[in-house]
């Protein structure tokens, strides 16, 4: 209920939500940390690169079972705003939301201890090209495309991380 | 002799013979096609297995397992983000075979597979003057001979409106480009009208023989150069932004270069990196802009992601932008056109998103930029290299009357 309402209304930022109801469908683990990644659409058009980056998340974690859930979505502009709504006075703002309606893509919700930095430690710097000039070991390094083809999400925080995977899967 | 070079005598030019055999190709998925030794063509595994790391001749029938292609030859090739078109033409038939190769979620090869990537052949009537390949998208132009009708396609991923088509269907086949969509009065005269087609990664350009410029596609960055960030499916014409007729222009990803009659280059697009020549700091540039900047004679130009260059009629090439530009690991930063020192003699630029080609009076190439673990630079290594090296081929081809068709994880020439 909770999620169509956030669809429907772009103005409300998820900040302004309440969650909880949402995620306890959800039930996520209480024992770990979780976050969301996104493989952005310019990763997803390629199977290859989507399986290798599967293999490379699974090397985060000893047992391989750090993929929570998995699914395939395709954003209208209405949610890629909702979705993006603290960055809406950046420059970038325009750009990344149109950017996430250009084809389907996948979210997945990944657990660990730390998961939250270590997925953003995978990913590495925004910039793809900065990466690749720094020769950075990430995967933005070896799959992204340009600053705004950035192949990938992660969340920032547990906050986030639960706001935004209420938003991607709440209505499972 | 002649290959498709200006279309100056194009019915000459365009149904002639090419003169050699050629197509060499590195980078990611092609080792299937690697002539020595033959492999199955089906077997496209995993995009870092195997990759080619240096220039490898490749077999052309194995790009066309159904066709008959005995005494045919590549006459027009394009390689976009992570897939390629190759064109050969049946003179006797008025007849092109198509080879499309990679990845094909939006169906950007022309045609509905069930693996991805693939490879499918096809025929389209005419001969195919032109092919341009974006991320996911595909601009193709083909010309009969008996009635000289030029028909314009486009297939592949239309979110943005990238293939000029109102539908927002995600994978329209072959739609042909109608007088009406295109807003071009004689689109059926023998290619008086196109004079080139040009795709970035998620937007297209067309450039009419008369100078008109048109633009759709994706805009968040200005790519359409229509002096707004709204992406459009309906061609805009632009052609009032320039000073005399445009002659050609370039694109790889979301930054555009045009030339003018008056020797005048103009930019618009994504400018974050200093890539546009202005030395501005702008992120976006929403219309044509003129590059005051003295390159002398500009002869050839090429845009990438952060970075683009200029070769003038001494053979100089002048680089700004961000990358690995040919300075060095230590100038990565250039905002004002840098003269790279070393290239002589050069007759036409490239540019991909990441790196940058040019082409001496010798034919002899050369390649520098950051490179990718699918060894797209075709240096036999996946390093970044920061000046310009030799891209090597076989010493029995000659390199001469060829073009390198430059992509994201893969790479022609032909």
């Amino acid at each position: 209920m909770l999620t169509t309402r956030l669809l429907k209304s772009p103005q409300l930022s998820l900040k302004s939500c309440a969650i909880k109801s949402a995620v306890s469908k959800l039930v996520l683990p209480t024992n770990t940390e979780y976050t969301l990644a996104l493989l952005k659409p310019d990763l997803c058009a390629d199977p290859h690169a989507v399986q290798q980056v599967i293999s490379d998340i699974q090397k985060l974690s000893s047992t391989q079972n750090n993929i929570y859930l998995r699914k395939e979505l395709v954003w209208n502009i209405e949610q890629a705003q909702q979705f993006y709504y603290q960055h809406k006075d950046r420059f970038f703002y325009t750009r990344l939301t149109t950017y996430m309606t250009s084809g389907s893509f996948e979210a997945l919700i990944l657990t660990g201890e730390n998961i939250i930095s270590q997925w953003r430690g995978l990913i590495g710097t925004t910039q793809p090209v900065r990466a690749k000039v720094s020769v950075q070991d990430s995967l933005r390094a070896k799959y992204g495309i340009t600053d705004t083809r950035n192949s990938f999400h992660g969340s920032d925080s547990k906050e986030s991380a639960l706001k935004e995977i209420s938003f991607v899967f709440g209505n499972l | 002799m002649l290959r498709i070079r200006k279309l100056t005598h194009p019915n000459k030019s365009l149904f002639a013979p090419p003169f050699s055999r050629l197509l060499h190709g590195w980078g990611a998925y092609l080792h299937a096609f690697n002539q020595n030794p033959p492999n199955a063509a089906s077997n496209f595994s995993g995009r870092l297995d195997k990759p080619l790391l240096s220039p490898t001749k490749l077999s052309l029938e194995s790009f066309f397992p159904s066709f008959n292609i005995q005494s045919s030859f590549p006459n027009n090739v394009a390689v976009g983000y992570g897939h390629s078109l190759i064109a050969v033409y049946n003179s006797s038939m008025d007849v092109s075979y198509v080879s499309a190769f990679g990845l094909n979620r939006y169906s950007q090869l022309g045609s509905k597979t069930s693996h991805n990537p693939a490879l499918t052949a096809y025929e389209i009537k005419g001969c195919i003057s032109q092919i341009s390949c974006g991320r996911e998208h595909t601009l193709l132009l083909s010309t009969t001979r008996e009635d000289n009708t030029c028909l314009l396609y486009s297939f592949g991923n239309n979110s943005h409106g990238q293939l000029g088509l109102l539908q927002k269907s995600a994978d329209t086949l072959k739609a042909s480009l109608s007088n009406k969509n295109l807003l071009i009065q004689k689109v059926s005269a023998p290619y008086s009208n196109i004079e080139q087609i040009a795709c970035g990664l998620d937007h297209s350009i067309i450039l009419t023989k008369r100078g008109e410029l048109f633009t759709f596609g994706w805009n968040a960055d200005g790519q359409l150069g229509n002096n707004t960030d709204n992406s459009s499916h309906q061609p805009c014409n632009i052609s009032n932004y320039f000073d005399s007729k445009v002659l050609s222009v370039s694109t790889s990803t979301d930054l555009n270069f045009a030339l003018t009659q008056n020797n005048q280059l103009y930019v618009w697009g994504n400018g974050e990196y200093m890539n546009n020549m202005l030395q501005s700091t702008q992120d976006k540039i929403v219309i044509p802009t003129k590059v005051d900047f003295d390159f002398g004679q500009i002869m050839s130009f090429a845009a990438g992601g952060a970075h683009s260059l200029v070769a003038n009629n001494h053979g100089e090439v002048f680089i700004c932008g961000y990358g690995a530009l040919g300075f060095g690991s230590s100038e990565i930063r250039l905002s004002t056109p840098t003269k790279i020192p070393h290239l002589k003699d050069i007759v036409s630029v490239y540019a991909s998103t990441d790196y940058s080609a040019a082409k001496d009076a010798n034919g002899k190439y050369y390649i520098w930029g950051l490179n990718n673990k699918s060894g797209i630079l075709g240096l036999g290594h996946t390093n970044n290299q920061f000046k310009p090296a030799p891209l090597l081929f076989d010493s029995t081809v000659d390199t001469k009357n060829s073009k390198l068709a430059l992509g994201n994880l893969f790479s022609f020439l032909y």
